[in-house]
């Protein structure tokens, strides 16, 4: 297997076996941190282009890549570069790679990711871009069910809340397909994932997608809860939101018909999504989710890197 | 006696006619081909014509242009039954159908303006064919699926 110089902008540019790949790696990552930071990328230097409000996405790339002892160039927002004087984009990746040897890139504008790829030739890993894609959170949403059930196939993931605007979930939907995970949509009707996904599910993976509309209907028969939050910035209309903000909430009330063993993950920020009561609970996995972006970011940085 | 239908157009002598254009796109079809009011030959454009095999069709008849196979595969876009013929001294050389190629290229412009293609970068238009009946096209950039009629109308 061989990552080196490759892109990720979505998740058709990774393979099944680049996935196990990635997961295998970073376990391997993972147990050798416990013995101290590595050298794996010493010279090496990642730039962080962000552009829209990032914590965990940027965070753990730039955690990933200090561990690997390499160093970490960051652009954290448009109104401190040269895009502010009016600079287009492409200008500015073409500057930036003279500096660096990989680039991980955040920004709402849907394809730049894309775009920046086909121009630069360091590797660019999209770290989500609009509404599009954020191929690396399902890595680490994957690393974590299967360090928790220690499988992926087999499963049955309840992919809960807003299903239309939100790019993870788009991702995650092809890379549980790709592992042979069964999934069910929760959603409000307006927040459905949309048809062009359902359709490459099944034509592409062979996968038939149930789809609800409350959590009631599914709770007993899951293994995973995945929540997402309702992204107030990717509605047109402030009263889109507002009616749809609150529509999914957890709470140890509608966990008592949850099976025993199962989980609940969310790609977080959450507002009101799962109540705070319920982060003490063996169900809760969103923390160590967060963590995990670690392990699987240096898998990832060290591969398209072509040091693993 | 049966009557026989003629369409009283000239003949060009050399160029090229697109014939079996779907009604009303002609306009459309010149300005994809840069064939603009500052052409300087003869460009008949015939509109609404009564047509065997299709109910109503538009032609096109452009002096001194010999389109080549990459200039016209765009035209499936808007006339996927079109032909092309290419006339030398007045007789027909070639006569093709349009082929819908696997990708269009600076062809159109993808309606989700949140598109990287819709920014101020220096990038053509990419589309790629999803699906032939009904033409449906992803954008190479945001990967939106779109009908074909999304992005020609723009």
């Amino acid at each position: 297997m061989d990552l080196k110089g490759k892109d990720i902008i979505t998740l058709e540019d990774v393979s099944k076996e680049d996935i196990e790949f990635i997961l295998e790696n970073a376990e391997i990552f993972e147990e050798k941190l416990k013995k101290g930071p590595l050298k794996v990328l010493e010279g090496k230097i990642l730039a962080t282009i962000f552009l829209e409000p990032s914590t965990r996405t940027r965070l753990s790339f730039e955690s990933a890549m200090h561990k690997l002892g390499g160093r970490v160039l960051t652009v954290s927002k448009d109104e401190m570069t040269s895009l502010a004087k009016g600079e287009n984009l492409s200008d500015m990746a073409r500057v930036i790679e003279g500096y660096c040897d990989v680039i991980a890139i955040r920004t709402p504008i849907e394809g730049a990711p894309k775009m920046i790829a086909d121009m630069v030739s360091v590797p660019v890993i999209n770290g989500g871009d609009g509404a599009h894609a954020h191929p690396t959170q399902p890595f680490l949403d994957l690393y974590t069910l299967k360090k928790e059930f220690g499988k992926l196939e087999g499963l049955k993931v309840a992919i809960i809340g807003d299903l239309k605007y939100g790019r993870t979930v788009h991702s995650l939907a092809y890379a549980l397909a790709m592992m042979g995970t069964e999934m069910v949509f929760v959603s409000p009707r307006e927040l459905r994932m949309p048809d062009s996904i359902i359709k490459v599910l099944k034509n592409k993976f062979g996968v038939e997608v149930e789809e609800k509309t409350k959590i009631e209907d599914i709770i007993s028969e899951v293994d995973v809860l995945y929540m997402t939050r309702i992204q107030r910035e990717r509605f047109p209309h402030e009263s889109e939101y507002k009616k749809m903000k609150n529509v999914y909430r957890l709470d140890s009330k509608i966990m008592k018909n949850s099976k025993e063993g199962m989980k609940i993950l969310h790609p977080l920020p959450r507002i009101d999504e799962i109540a705070p009561e319920l982060d003490a609970t063996k169900h809760a996995c969103y923390f160590s989710q967060a963590h995990n972006g670690v392990p699987v970011r240096m898998a990832i940085l060290a591969g398209v890197l072509g040091k693993i | 006696m049966i009557e026989k239908k003629e369409i009283k157009v000239s003949k060009i002598r050399n160029g090229t006619v697109l014939d079996h254009l779907n009604e009303g796109s002609a306009h459309r079809v010149l300005e994809m081909l840069g064939v603009y009011n500052d052409y300087g030959s003869t460009v008949i454009v015939l509109m609404g014509a009564k047509s065997n095999s299709i109910e109503r069709k538009d032609v096109i008849k452009i002096e001194d242009k010999f389109l080549e196979p990459e200039e016209t595969g765009m035209l499936a876009l808007i006339s996927p039954n079109a032909t092309i013929s290419i006339i030398k001294n007045y007789n027909v050389v070639s006569k093709r159908k349009v082929v819908l190629p696997k990708k269009f290229i600076g062809v159109g412009q993808c309606p989700n303006l949140k598109c990287v293609s819709n920014q101020n970068e220096p990038i053509s238009t990419v589309f790629k064919v999803e699906t032939k009946d009904p033409l449906t096209l992803s954008c190479g950039f945001c990967e939106n699926v779109v009908d074909s009629s999304d992005i020609s109308a723009h």
